[in-house]
Protein backbone atom coordinates (compact mmCIF):
# COMPACT_ATOMS: atom_id res chain seq x y z
CA UNK A 1 0.00 0.00 0.00
CA UNK A 2 2.77 2.37 1.04
CA UNK A 3 4.57 1.60 -2.17
CA UNK A 4 1.56 2.49 -4.27
CA UNK A 5 1.24 5.84 -2.52
CA UNK A 6 4.93 6.51 -3.09
CA UNK A 7 4.50 5.79 -6.78
CA UNK A 8 1.19 7.57 -7.34
CA UNK A 9 1.92 10.79 -5.39
CA UNK A 10 4.92 11.88 -7.50
CA UNK A 11 2.97 11.13 -10.66
CA UNK A 12 -0.01 13.21 -9.53
CA UNK A 13 2.26 16.03 -8.37
CA UNK A 14 4.14 15.97 -11.66
CA UNK A 15 0.89 16.23 -13.60
CA UNK A 16 -0.32 19.15 -11.45
CA UNK A 17 3.07 20.88 -11.77
CA UNK A 18 3.02 20.50 -15.55
CA UNK A 19 -0.51 21.90 -15.69
CA UNK A 20 0.49 24.89 -13.55
CA UNK A 21 3.56 25.49 -15.71
CA UNK A 22 1.50 25.32 -18.91
CA UNK A 23 -0.99 27.84 -17.52
CA UNK A 24 1.86 30.06 -16.49
CA UNK A 25 3.61 30.22 -19.85
CA UNK A 26 2.97 33.71 -21.22
CA UNK A 27 0.60 33.53 -24.13
CA UNK A 28 1.98 34.67 -27.43
CA UNK A 29 0.55 38.11 -27.92
CA UNK A 30 -0.70 39.21 -31.27
CA UNK A 31 0.71 42.73 -30.96
CA UNK A 32 -1.68 45.57 -31.63
CA UNK A 33 -0.75 49.24 -31.59
CA UNK A 34 -3.47 51.85 -31.50
CA UNK A 35 -3.67 55.63 -31.65
CA UNK A 36 -6.83 57.67 -31.21
CA UNK A 37 -8.10 60.65 -33.16
CA UNK A 38 -6.90 63.47 -30.93
CA UNK A 39 -6.91 67.25 -31.06
CA UNK A 40 -3.37 68.22 -30.07
CA UNK A 41 -2.65 71.86 -29.28
CA UNK A 42 0.69 73.25 -28.20
CA UNK A 43 1.72 76.79 -27.39
CA UNK A 44 5.31 77.96 -27.16
CA UNK A 45 6.19 81.32 -25.74
CA UNK A 46 9.54 83.03 -26.05
CA UNK A 47 10.39 82.27 -22.43
CA UNK A 48 10.22 78.49 -22.95
CA UNK A 49 13.54 76.79 -23.11
CA UNK A 50 12.21 73.48 -24.32
CA UNK A 51 9.38 73.18 -26.78
CA UNK A 52 7.81 69.94 -25.63
CA UNK A 53 5.06 68.02 -27.34
CA UNK A 54 3.57 64.65 -26.48
CA UNK A 55 1.37 61.93 -27.93
CA UNK A 56 -0.25 58.80 -26.54
CA UNK A 57 0.17 55.36 -28.03
CA UNK A 58 -1.70 52.25 -26.87
CA UNK A 59 -0.47 48.70 -27.16
CA UNK A 60 -1.39 45.30 -25.79
CA UNK A 61 2.28 44.32 -25.68
CA UNK A 62 4.11 45.88 -22.73
CA UNK A 63 7.38 44.54 -24.04
CA UNK A 64 7.16 46.15 -27.45
CA UNK A 65 10.45 47.44 -28.92
CA UNK A 66 8.83 50.83 -29.38
CA UNK A 67 8.35 51.62 -25.70
CA UNK A 68 12.06 51.62 -24.91
CA UNK A 69 13.68 54.99 -25.70
CA UNK A 70 17.03 53.31 -26.35
CA UNK A 71 15.54 51.50 -29.36
CA UNK A 72 14.40 54.66 -31.10
CA UNK A 73 16.81 56.22 -33.54
CA UNK A 74 14.83 59.11 -34.96
CA UNK A 75 11.32 60.48 -34.96
CA UNK A 76 9.37 62.84 -37.20
CA UNK A 77 6.13 64.74 -37.09
CA UNK A 78 4.72 64.86 -40.58
CA UNK A 79 1.82 64.97 -42.97
CA UNK A 80 1.77 64.51 -46.73
CA UNK A 81 3.75 67.68 -47.51
CA UNK A 82 5.50 68.53 -44.31
CA UNK A 83 7.99 66.84 -42.02
CA UNK A 84 9.97 68.00 -39.00
CA UNK A 85 12.42 66.13 -36.83
CA UNK A 86 11.56 65.46 -33.22
CA UNK A 87 13.88 64.67 -30.38
CA UNK A 88 12.63 61.97 -28.05
CA UNK A 89 12.79 62.99 -24.39
CA UNK A 90 11.03 60.16 -22.67
CA UNK A 91 8.37 57.45 -22.83
CA UNK A 92 6.16 57.06 -19.78
CA UNK A 93 3.56 54.50 -18.86
CA UNK A 94 0.25 56.26 -18.22
CA UNK A 95 -2.40 53.67 -17.48
CA UNK A 96 -3.78 50.31 -18.52
CA UNK A 97 -7.28 49.50 -19.63
CA UNK A 98 -9.23 46.47 -20.67
CA UNK A 99 -10.39 46.54 -24.29
CA UNK A 100 -12.09 43.58 -25.98
CA UNK A 101 -10.90 41.38 -23.11
CA UNK A 102 -7.29 42.35 -23.72
CA UNK A 103 -5.13 44.50 -21.50
CA UNK A 104 -3.86 47.61 -23.28
CA UNK A 105 -1.12 49.89 -21.99
CA UNK A 106 -1.07 53.59 -22.74
CA UNK A 107 2.32 55.24 -23.14
CA UNK A 108 3.04 58.92 -23.40
CA UNK A 109 5.78 59.79 -25.88
CA UNK A 110 7.38 63.11 -25.07
CA UNK A 111 9.42 64.98 -27.67
CA UNK A 112 11.32 68.19 -28.07
CA UNK A 113 10.49 70.06 -31.24
CA UNK A 114 13.34 72.42 -32.08
CA UNK A 115 13.37 72.83 -35.85
CA UNK A 116 10.00 74.48 -36.10
CA UNK A 117 9.75 78.25 -35.58
CA UNK A 118 6.45 79.20 -37.19
CA UNK A 119 2.85 78.31 -36.44
CA UNK A 120 1.68 75.04 -37.88
CA UNK A 121 -1.77 73.53 -38.22
CA UNK A 122 -1.54 69.92 -39.38
CA UNK A 123 -4.84 68.25 -40.25
CA UNK A 124 -3.80 64.62 -40.69
CA UNK A 125 -0.71 64.54 -38.56
CA UNK A 126 1.46 61.45 -38.43
CA UNK A 127 4.22 60.38 -36.11
CA UNK A 128 7.04 58.42 -37.67
CA UNK A 129 9.38 56.46 -35.44
CA UNK A 130 12.48 54.81 -36.88
CA UNK A 131 14.23 52.26 -34.71
CA UNK A 132 17.93 51.46 -34.71
CA UNK A 133 17.20 48.27 -36.64
CA UNK A 134 15.58 50.42 -39.36
CA UNK A 135 12.09 49.25 -38.47
CA UNK A 136 9.66 52.05 -39.23
CA UNK A 137 6.42 52.86 -37.48
CA UNK A 138 3.93 55.42 -38.76
CA UNK A 139 1.02 56.45 -36.55
CA UNK A 140 -1.96 58.67 -37.20
CA UNK A 141 -2.36 61.30 -34.51
CA UNK A 142 -5.35 63.41 -35.50
CA UNK A 143 -4.69 67.13 -35.68
CA UNK A 144 -1.64 68.97 -34.37
CA UNK A 145 -1.84 72.70 -33.85
CA UNK A 146 1.36 74.49 -32.88
CA UNK A 147 1.35 78.15 -31.95
CA UNK A 148 4.30 80.42 -31.25
CA UNK A 149 3.69 83.62 -29.33
CA UNK A 150 5.97 86.60 -28.79
CA UNK A 151 6.54 88.90 -25.83
CA UNK A 152 3.42 90.93 -26.55
CA UNK A 153 1.46 88.16 -24.82
CA UNK A 154 1.21 88.31 -21.07
CA UNK A 155 1.22 85.10 -19.07
CA UNK A 156 -1.76 84.52 -16.74
CA UNK A 157 -0.59 83.49 -13.30
CA UNK A 158 -3.20 85.04 -11.10
CA UNK A 159 -6.65 83.51 -11.06
CA UNK A 160 -9.30 82.74 -8.47
CA UNK A 161 -10.67 79.54 -9.88
CA UNK A 162 -9.95 77.03 -12.61
CA UNK A 163 -12.07 74.00 -13.23
CA UNK A 164 -13.49 72.10 -16.16
CA UNK A 165 -16.46 69.99 -17.12
CA UNK A 166 -15.69 66.92 -19.10
CA UNK A 167 -18.06 65.02 -21.39
CA UNK A 168 -19.97 62.18 -19.67
CA UNK A 169 -17.93 59.17 -18.68
CA UNK A 170 -19.29 56.92 -21.40
CA UNK A 171 -18.62 59.19 -24.38
CA UNK A 172 -15.43 60.36 -26.07
CA UNK A 173 -13.35 62.17 -23.44
CA UNK A 174 -13.24 65.88 -24.14
CA UNK A 175 -13.31 69.10 -22.22
CA UNK A 176 -16.82 70.52 -22.53
CA UNK A 177 -16.21 73.81 -20.82
CA UNK A 178 -13.75 75.58 -18.61
CA UNK A 179 -14.53 77.96 -15.81
CA UNK A 180 -11.73 80.43 -15.32
CA UNK A 181 -12.07 83.34 -12.96
CA UNK A 182 -9.27 85.82 -13.54
CA UNK A 183 -7.97 88.31 -11.06
CA UNK A 184 -8.89 91.97 -11.47
CA UNK A 185 -5.53 92.91 -12.95
CA UNK A 186 -6.62 91.48 -16.30
CA UNK A 187 -8.72 93.54 -18.68
CA UNK A 188 -12.08 92.43 -19.98
CA UNK A 189 -11.57 89.83 -22.68
CA UNK A 190 -13.16 89.99 -26.09
CA UNK A 191 -11.95 86.87 -27.85
CA UNK A 192 -10.74 83.49 -26.62
CA UNK A 193 -8.85 80.84 -28.60
CA UNK A 194 -7.85 77.39 -27.45
CA UNK A 195 -4.72 77.23 -29.53
CA UNK A 196 -4.17 79.07 -32.77
CA UNK A 197 -6.58 81.32 -34.66
CA UNK A 198 -8.14 78.16 -36.10
CA UNK A 199 -9.58 77.33 -32.72
CA UNK A 200 -11.84 80.16 -31.60
CA UNK A 201 -14.28 79.43 -28.80
CA UNK A 202 -17.50 80.90 -27.55
CA UNK A 203 -17.73 82.02 -23.94
CA UNK A 204 -19.93 83.67 -21.34
CA UNK A 205 -18.65 86.27 -18.93
CA UNK A 206 -19.84 87.40 -15.52
CA UNK A 207 -17.42 90.01 -14.19
CA UNK A 208 -14.06 88.29 -14.53
CA UNK A 209 -15.47 84.78 -14.47
CA UNK A 210 -15.38 83.15 -17.90
CA UNK A 211 -17.21 80.01 -18.92
CA UNK A 212 -15.40 78.89 -22.04
CA UNK A 213 -17.23 76.42 -24.27
CA UNK A 214 -15.22 74.01 -26.34
CA UNK A 215 -16.74 72.74 -29.61
CA UNK A 216 -18.19 69.24 -29.83
CA UNK A 217 -16.18 66.84 -31.94
CA UNK A 218 -15.53 63.13 -32.01
CA UNK A 219 -11.92 63.68 -31.02
CA UNK A 220 -10.12 63.41 -27.73
CA UNK A 221 -9.26 66.78 -26.21
CA UNK A 222 -7.78 67.14 -22.76
CA UNK A 223 -4.76 69.40 -23.04
CA UNK A 224 -4.53 72.82 -24.69
CA UNK A 225 -3.52 76.43 -24.07
CA UNK A 226 -5.85 79.43 -23.96
CA UNK A 227 -5.24 82.75 -25.66
CA UNK A 228 -7.19 85.85 -24.65
CA UNK A 229 -7.53 89.13 -26.51
CA UNK A 230 -8.98 92.14 -24.73
CA UNK A 231 -11.00 95.01 -26.22
CA UNK A 232 -7.94 97.22 -26.17
CA UNK A 233 -5.99 94.47 -27.91
CA UNK A 234 -4.06 93.36 -24.87
CA UNK A 235 -3.13 89.73 -25.19
CA UNK A 236 -2.91 87.13 -22.45
CA UNK A 237 -2.17 83.44 -22.52
CA UNK A 238 -2.72 80.53 -20.24
CA UNK A 239 -0.10 77.82 -20.83
CA UNK A 240 -0.85 74.34 -22.06
CA UNK A 241 -2.79 72.66 -19.34
CA UNK A 242 -3.92 69.07 -19.01
CA UNK A 243 -7.44 69.43 -17.69
CA UNK A 244 -8.21 65.78 -17.09
CA UNK A 245 -6.88 62.28 -17.41
CA UNK A 246 -9.23 59.59 -18.67
CA UNK A 247 -8.72 55.88 -18.32
CA UNK A 248 -11.25 54.17 -20.59
CA UNK A 249 -10.35 55.84 -23.87
CA UNK A 250 -10.30 52.82 -26.19
CA UNK A 251 -13.63 51.58 -24.92
CA UNK A 252 -15.35 54.97 -25.19
CA UNK A 253 -13.95 55.57 -28.67
CA UNK A 254 -15.19 52.22 -29.82
CA UNK A 255 -18.62 52.70 -28.27
CA UNK A 256 -19.09 56.14 -29.82
CA UNK A 257 -17.62 55.31 -33.22
CA UNK A 258 -14.63 57.57 -32.73
CA UNK A 259 -11.74 57.14 -35.12
CA UNK A 260 -9.42 54.40 -33.85
CA UNK A 261 -6.22 53.97 -35.85
CA UNK A 262 -4.92 50.47 -35.57
CA UNK A 263 -1.33 50.25 -36.71
CA UNK A 264 -0.67 47.72 -39.42
CA UNK A 265 2.73 46.94 -40.86
CA UNK A 266 2.78 48.07 -44.44
CA UNK B 1 12.55 7.67 -4.49
CA UNK B 2 12.17 9.68 -1.28
CA UNK B 3 14.50 12.39 -2.62
CA UNK B 4 12.53 12.65 -5.83
CA UNK B 5 9.38 12.94 -3.77
CA UNK B 6 10.78 15.85 -1.72
CA UNK B 7 12.12 17.64 -4.80
CA UNK B 8 8.74 17.36 -6.47
CA UNK B 9 6.90 18.72 -3.45
CA UNK B 10 9.29 21.69 -3.19
CA UNK B 11 8.92 22.42 -6.92
CA UNK B 12 5.17 22.15 -6.62
CA UNK B 13 4.96 24.57 -3.68
CA UNK B 14 7.36 27.05 -5.31
CA UNK B 15 5.34 27.10 -8.52
CA UNK B 16 2.06 27.55 -6.69
CA UNK B 17 3.54 30.53 -4.82
CA UNK B 18 5.10 32.02 -7.93
CA UNK B 19 1.75 31.78 -9.63
CA UNK B 20 0.21 34.28 -7.22
CA UNK B 21 -0.67 37.48 -9.00
CA UNK B 22 0.50 40.76 -7.61
CA UNK B 23 -2.28 42.85 -6.14
CA UNK B 24 -2.22 46.55 -5.42
CA UNK B 25 -2.98 48.13 -2.16
CA UNK B 26 -6.57 49.11 -2.57
CA UNK B 27 -8.02 52.43 -1.52
CA UNK B 28 -11.22 52.34 0.47
CA UNK B 29 -14.17 54.38 -0.71
CA UNK B 30 -15.28 55.32 2.79
CA UNK B 31 -11.91 57.02 3.31
CA UNK B 32 -12.57 59.41 0.44
CA UNK B 33 -13.18 63.02 1.23
CA UNK B 34 -16.52 62.98 -0.56
CA UNK B 35 -18.47 60.65 -2.80
CA UNK B 36 -21.47 61.86 -4.74
CA UNK B 37 -23.64 59.45 -6.69
CA UNK B 38 -24.66 60.91 -10.04
CA UNK B 39 -27.17 58.19 -10.85
CA UNK B 40 -29.82 56.21 -9.00
CA UNK B 41 -28.26 53.97 -6.40
CA UNK B 42 -26.65 53.83 -2.98
CA UNK B 43 -23.26 53.10 -1.53
CA UNK B 44 -22.83 49.93 0.51
CA UNK B 45 -22.27 51.94 3.68
CA UNK B 46 -25.84 53.23 3.45
CA UNK B 47 -27.32 49.71 3.64
CA UNK B 48 -25.04 48.64 6.45
CA UNK B 49 -25.75 51.79 8.42
CA UNK B 50 -29.52 51.61 8.05
CA UNK B 51 -30.00 47.88 8.56
CA UNK B 52 -31.90 48.25 11.82
CA UNK B 53 -33.24 51.74 11.26
CA UNK B 54 -37.04 51.77 11.35
CA UNK B 55 -37.36 55.52 11.07
CA UNK B 56 -36.58 55.64 7.39
CA UNK B 57 -38.76 57.32 4.82
CA UNK B 58 -41.06 54.99 2.88
CA UNK B 59 -38.91 55.17 -0.26
CA UNK B 60 -35.77 54.21 1.65
CA UNK B 61 -37.62 51.43 3.50
CA UNK B 62 -38.54 49.98 0.11
CA UNK B 63 -34.92 50.19 -0.98
CA UNK B 64 -33.79 48.38 2.18
CA UNK B 65 -36.31 45.59 1.66
CA UNK B 66 -35.19 45.25 -1.98
CA UNK B 67 -31.63 44.75 -0.78
CA UNK B 68 -32.70 42.23 1.85
CA UNK B 69 -34.57 40.24 -0.78
CA UNK B 70 -31.48 40.16 -2.99
CA UNK B 71 -29.33 39.06 -0.05
CA UNK B 72 -31.83 36.35 0.95
CA UNK B 73 -32.00 35.09 -2.60
CA UNK B 74 -28.22 34.91 -2.81
CA UNK B 75 -28.05 32.82 0.34
CA UNK B 76 -30.87 30.51 -0.71
CA UNK B 77 -29.05 29.48 -3.87
CA UNK B 78 -27.82 25.93 -3.83
CA UNK B 79 -24.92 24.92 -5.99
CA UNK B 80 -22.04 22.51 -5.94
CA UNK B 81 -18.96 24.65 -6.20
CA UNK B 82 -17.81 28.16 -6.97
CA UNK B 83 -18.61 31.81 -6.53
CA UNK B 84 -21.99 33.41 -7.03
CA UNK B 85 -22.90 37.10 -7.11
CA UNK B 86 -26.00 39.29 -7.01
CA UNK B 87 -25.84 43.03 -7.56
CA UNK B 88 -27.47 45.71 -5.43
CA UNK B 89 -26.39 48.50 -7.76
CA UNK B 90 -24.52 48.09 -11.01
CA UNK B 91 -22.18 50.71 -12.45
CA UNK B 92 -23.76 53.81 -10.92
CA UNK B 93 -21.89 56.94 -12.11
CA UNK B 94 -20.11 58.65 -9.27
CA UNK B 95 -18.06 61.78 -8.62
CA UNK B 96 -15.56 61.78 -5.83
CA UNK B 97 -12.80 63.79 -4.18
CA UNK B 98 -10.21 61.37 -2.93
CA UNK B 99 -8.42 63.95 -0.84
CA UNK B 100 -7.34 67.54 -1.17
CA UNK B 101 -4.05 67.44 -2.99
CA UNK B 102 -2.66 70.63 -1.67
CA UNK B 103 -3.47 73.70 0.42
CA UNK B 104 -1.11 76.65 0.54
CA UNK B 105 -1.92 79.36 3.00
CA UNK B 106 -0.59 82.87 2.58
CA UNK B 107 -2.58 84.45 5.39
CA UNK B 108 0.41 85.80 7.29
CA UNK B 109 2.47 87.01 4.38
CA UNK B 110 2.65 90.49 2.96
CA UNK B 111 3.92 89.54 -0.51
CA UNK B 112 2.40 87.11 -2.99
CA UNK B 113 3.77 83.56 -3.11
CA UNK B 114 4.40 82.02 -6.51
CA UNK B 115 3.51 78.37 -6.50
CA UNK B 116 4.64 76.15 -9.34
CA UNK B 117 2.39 73.20 -10.09
CA UNK B 118 4.69 70.39 -11.13
CA UNK B 119 4.11 67.01 -12.61
CA UNK B 120 3.76 64.26 -10.08
CA UNK B 121 3.69 60.56 -10.68
CA UNK B 122 2.27 57.83 -8.52
CA UNK B 123 0.92 54.43 -9.34
CA UNK B 124 -2.36 53.12 -8.06
CA UNK B 125 -5.03 50.64 -8.96
CA UNK B 126 -7.80 51.57 -11.34
CA UNK B 127 -10.27 49.73 -9.13
CA UNK B 128 -11.05 50.78 -5.59
CA UNK B 129 -12.25 47.74 -3.71
CA UNK B 130 -14.08 47.16 -0.49
CA UNK B 131 -14.77 44.01 1.58
CA UNK B 132 -15.82 40.62 0.43
CA UNK B 133 -16.49 37.36 2.20
CA UNK B 134 -17.63 37.44 5.78
CA UNK B 135 -18.43 34.36 7.76
CA UNK B 136 -22.10 34.92 8.29
CA UNK B 137 -24.95 32.47 8.27
CA UNK B 138 -27.62 35.11 8.12
CA UNK B 139 -28.85 36.46 4.87
CA UNK B 140 -29.52 39.94 6.12
CA UNK B 141 -27.23 42.91 6.00
CA UNK B 142 -25.07 42.67 9.03
CA UNK B 143 -23.95 45.91 10.53
CA UNK B 144 -21.33 44.25 12.66
CA UNK B 145 -17.90 44.09 11.25
CA UNK B 146 -17.81 40.40 10.53
CA UNK B 147 -16.29 40.83 7.13
CA UNK B 148 -12.71 40.29 6.22
CA UNK B 149 -11.04 41.87 3.23
CA UNK B 150 -9.94 39.49 0.57
CA UNK B 151 -8.45 39.98 -2.84
CA UNK B 152 -10.82 40.63 -5.69
CA UNK B 153 -8.64 38.49 -7.89
CA UNK B 154 -9.51 34.93 -8.71
CA UNK B 155 -13.05 33.78 -9.33
CA UNK B 156 -14.83 36.73 -7.73
CA UNK B 157 -12.74 39.16 -9.77
CA UNK B 158 -13.34 37.35 -13.02
CA UNK B 159 -17.06 37.01 -12.33
CA UNK B 160 -17.30 40.73 -11.63
CA UNK B 161 -15.25 41.31 -14.75
CA UNK B 162 -12.68 43.43 -12.95
CA UNK B 163 -8.97 43.26 -13.50
CA UNK B 164 -7.15 44.27 -10.36
CA UNK B 165 -3.88 44.56 -12.25
CA UNK B 166 -5.07 47.60 -14.21
CA UNK B 167 -3.16 50.68 -13.12
CA UNK B 168 -3.16 54.43 -13.33
CA UNK B 169 0.24 56.01 -13.22
CA UNK B 170 -0.21 59.67 -12.52
CA UNK B 171 -2.46 62.15 -10.85
CA UNK B 172 -1.91 65.08 -13.14
CA UNK B 173 0.42 65.25 -16.03
CA UNK B 174 1.41 68.59 -17.46
CA UNK B 175 3.44 69.57 -20.43
CA UNK B 176 4.61 72.63 -18.58
CA UNK B 177 4.71 73.72 -15.01
CA UNK B 178 1.94 76.13 -14.14
CA UNK B 179 2.78 79.15 -12.00
CA UNK B 180 0.03 80.40 -9.72
CA UNK B 181 0.26 83.58 -7.71
CA UNK B 182 -1.12 83.38 -4.16
CA UNK B 183 -1.85 86.84 -2.81
CA UNK B 184 -1.48 87.70 0.87
CA UNK B 185 -4.58 86.80 2.82
CA UNK B 186 -5.55 84.02 0.43
CA UNK B 187 -5.23 80.26 0.35
CA UNK B 188 -4.72 78.04 -2.67
CA UNK B 189 -6.57 74.73 -2.78
CA UNK B 190 -5.93 72.08 -5.39
CA UNK B 191 -8.26 69.13 -5.59
CA UNK B 192 -8.29 66.12 -7.82
CA UNK B 193 -11.86 65.27 -8.69
CA UNK B 194 -12.46 61.78 -9.92
CA UNK B 195 -15.26 60.20 -11.87
CA UNK B 196 -16.15 56.57 -12.14
CA UNK B 197 -18.69 53.84 -11.60
CA UNK B 198 -19.71 52.13 -8.39
CA UNK B 199 -20.94 48.56 -8.24
CA UNK B 200 -22.00 46.76 -5.09
CA UNK B 201 -23.73 43.56 -4.14
CA UNK B 202 -23.53 40.32 -2.31
CA UNK B 203 -21.42 37.31 -3.03
CA UNK B 204 -21.00 33.81 -1.68
CA UNK B 205 -18.92 30.80 -2.46
CA UNK B 206 -19.64 27.16 -1.90
CA UNK B 207 -17.53 24.07 -1.71
CA UNK B 208 -19.42 20.76 -2.07
CA UNK B 209 -22.74 22.56 -1.49
CA UNK B 210 -21.44 23.91 1.80
CA UNK B 211 -21.30 27.68 2.24
CA UNK B 212 -17.66 28.71 2.31
CA UNK B 213 -18.22 32.41 2.79
CA UNK B 214 -20.80 35.10 2.35
CA UNK B 215 -20.52 38.85 2.30
CA UNK B 216 -20.85 42.15 0.58
CA UNK B 217 -18.57 43.72 -1.93
CA UNK B 218 -18.21 47.13 -3.47
CA UNK B 219 -15.87 48.42 -6.07
CA UNK B 220 -15.33 51.69 -7.82
CA UNK B 221 -13.83 51.87 -11.26
CA UNK B 222 -12.01 55.16 -11.78
CA UNK B 223 -12.65 56.39 -15.29
CA UNK B 224 -11.21 59.90 -15.19
CA UNK B 225 -9.68 62.56 -12.99
CA UNK B 226 -9.92 66.32 -13.30
CA UNK B 227 -8.10 69.09 -11.56
CA UNK B 228 -9.80 71.91 -9.68
CA UNK B 229 -7.79 74.92 -8.53
CA UNK B 230 -9.26 77.69 -6.41
CA UNK B 231 -8.11 80.57 -4.31
CA UNK B 232 -10.14 81.44 -1.25
CA UNK B 233 -9.74 84.05 1.48
CA UNK B 234 -7.53 82.58 4.18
Amino acid sequence: MKKIIFIITPIVLTIITVIVIIFNIPKKINTKIITLDTENHFLFSSEEKENKIFFNIYTNNDNLDLIYPKNINSSFLKDNEFSTKLELININFKYSESYFKEKFFCYRFEFKISNLTTDKNIKNAKLELILHNNKKYLFNLGTVDILFIDDSYEKITSFIELKNTKTAENIIPRVKNIILELDKEYEEVNEIFYGSKFAKTSFERINNRYTINLPEKKMLLSSFPLVFVSKTNRKYYFSNFNYFESFNNLETFNRNEGQIYEYGEK
Amino acid sequence: MKKLYIILIITFITIIFLNKQATFKADIISNFQSVELLGKGRLLSFYVKNENNNNLKQELKEEMSRIKEIADYEWSKNYFWGTSIEYFNYRVPVKFIKSTELTIDNSGGSTPIEYVLKERTEKHSKFVLETAYGISTKASISGKDKTKTVSFGGELGSKLNIDTTLQISSTFEQQKNLTIKIDPGTKLIIEIIGYGFVTNGVSSYRVFWIGGGYGYFQYLEISSQSIHIRKVPA
